[in-house]
């Protein structure tokens, strides 16, 4: 299984566009979240929030990459990072464009427990 | 016999009455051959034994029959003599005599060691009877001749050595050795370059240069085999760096050029005189030894090996300190020195890397780079009830290492008048349900 996963990573890696900025980006505090795209649409989330270590509340639009299932479990997790504050960190593994920082390419959604 | 005798006698008389016009053959033995009869000694029968005194006697008899009348007959009563002749003493036997003649009645011909002939002048020598004049003398044998007028014995011509008239050959220079005999005008050659030097000697020789002699002269260098002739070059490497030289003149040489010398150029050598330098570079000065140096640029003289204390590149951000020579950019700085960084972007004088306060990639997120004491944002809920676990709204802080008292990073206190009341299982429970 271990070797799947570093394989399903590894290939993960490969998939990101040559010009993308591979980031991680950790939600402080989840203060809303839209989903919506789903069906026809493109799945989006649209999540407000404090990133780890800034000031300003930020809003980013969350896209899955690989379909309507990270879309789902990405919703669930920034729904009970916000229903708990303080208690978990919201996690988005993926990548943006230097000129839509706004936007996000999410691979992989997480929930990092604080205490 | 009679019938013989009366022809002889009518013979002699016609001979008598034709005088000289009777006919002879000079190459016999001068007697008058028969018209009518044989002669009388190829005639058959042999001679009378006891001649015909009656007959015989008479001056016109043969008495012994050998074609020649008595009176005629130097030997009448010899049938092989009949003739008188100036005889010589032939010695050598080559058929002429020499010495005085003398007369006697011979024969067909004289004996073996005479002859009717004279004039032998040598006669104890049969391959030389005869003096012939010549004009031209090769007396060392060497095959030119010299003009010389003589005379010499020998025999049917001249003997080698001896040519009458001009051979068409260069005159013998030294008729008396054989190993010499041209003219050559030539030089002196000490070095055996076979080149020679001034002045020309005429010296006779044979068939090679002697040595120590050269046929051409010129040699610009008498005593150095190796160089002879004077050529022209344009460049100059008298240091052997292989780079040259603007310079011309002539040198002596010998196929081709001596080494230094040229007649193309290779770059413009700043130190002539010097292999290791040839080369004009722009350094500048590294005054801190870091390798990169500054200032104006100052053209210096170099080989493979740069001067200590110069640099060939004149950038250095930092001329007098050593751990920083260039300009690097960076994107984040602690200027309050605390724990993390603010972006800022720009470039900075550094050395191998940015050195702080000034940072490639970001440490934190600095809330205020002014004051060392506060370095994170922080969301903070207010706790009232102190249990730790506080409660919405947050705020956001900018701090140090310690939370402010009444503040918790938790903020899901369902109760936060209540210490004992922090969260409700059933909220847990429905977070349960949503996840899975």
């Amino acid at each position: 299984v271990r070797h799947l996963l570093t394989l399903l990573l590894a290939t993960t890696a490969l998939a990101v566009p040559a010009t993308a900025l591979a980031d991680v980006l950790t939600f402080a505090t989840v203060d809303s979240t839209r989903a919506g795209g789903v069906g026809s649409n493109a799945p989006v989330i649209r999540v407000t929030g404090r990133l780890e270590g800034q000031e300003a509340a930020r809003t980013i639009e969350v896209r899955s990459t690989t379909g309507e299932a990270l879309h789902e479990q990405c919703n669930r997790q920034a729904i009970i990072a916000m229903s708990k504050p303080g208690r978990w960190h919201f996690v988005v593994e993926g990548y943006s464009y230097a000129d839509q920082p706004s936007r996000f390419y999410a691979r992989e959604c997480g929930l990092t427990r604080i205490d | 016999v009679i019938r013989a005798a009366l022809l002889a006698t009518v013979a002699a008389a016609l001979l008598a009455a034709c005088g000289d016009d009777a006919p002879t053959d000079p190459t016999t033995d001068g007697r008058t051959p028969d018209a009518a009869a044989p002669d009388a000694r190829v005639d058959a029968g042999a001679p009378d034994a006891t001649p015909d005194a009656g007959i015989d006697a008479t001056p016109s008899a043969d008495r012994d029959r050998d074609g020649v009348t008595n009176d005629l007959d130097c030997a009448p009563d010899d049938a092989v003599r009949w003739r008188t002749a100036n005889i010589y003493v032939d010695g050598d036997r080559d058929g002429r005599g020499a010495g005085d003649p003398t007369e006697a009645c011979i024969g067909a011909g004289p004996a073996p060691d005479r002859s009717e002939v004279g004039d032998d002048c040598d006669d104890g020598d049969a391959a030389s009877y005869q003096v012939l004049g010549f004009t031209y003398r090769d007396g060392d044998g060497d095959g030119r001749f010299v003009v010389e007028a003589g005379t010499l014995c020998t025999g049917a011509a001249l003997p080698a050595g001896y040519r009458d008239g001009d051979p068409g050959t260069e005159a013998d220079c030294a008729p008396t050795d054989p190993s010499a005999y041209r003219l050559r005008t030539l030089y002196v050659d000490s070095d055996g370059d076979r080149i020679g030097v001034e002045p020309a000697v005429e010296l006779c020789i044979g068939d090679t240069i002697p040595a120590g002699q050269a046929t051409v002269a010129g040699d610009c260098n008498a005593i150095d085999i190796g160089r002879w002739q004077l050529l022209a070059y344009s460049h100059r490497d008298a240091d052997g760096d292989s780079v040259t030289t603007a310079e011309s003149g002539t040198i002596c040489s010998g196929t081709t050029l001596p080494p230094g010398y040229r007649t193309t150029g290779n770059g413009l050598d700043c130190a002539p005189d010097d292999i290791t330098r040839w080369r004009t570079v722009d350094l500048y000065a590294d005054i801190d030894r870091d390798g990169i140096g500054a200032g104006p640029a100052i053209p210096t003289c170099m080989g493979d090996t740069r001067p200590d204390g110069l640099s060939d590149r004149g950038t250095d951000c930092a001329p007098d300190d050593i751990t920083r020579w260039g300009m690097l950019p960076y994107h984040h700085v602690n200027r309050d020195g605390d724990r993390a960084t603010i972006p800022e972007t720009g470039s900075v004088c550094s050395g191998a890397a940015v050195l702080p306060p000034y940072y490639v990639a970001p440490i934190g997120h600095d809330c205020d780079d002014a004051d060392g004491d506060r370095y994170r944002w922080v969301v903070l809920y207010p706790d009232t009830d102190g249990d730790g676990v506080g409660t919405t709204p947050y705020a956001v802080h900018c701090l140090g290492d310690d939370l402010p008292a009444g503040q918790s990073t938790r903020g899901y206190d369902i109760d936060d008048g209540d210490p004992a009341v922090i969260e409700d299982e059933e909220d847990d429970d429905e977070l349960l349900d949503l996840l899975f």
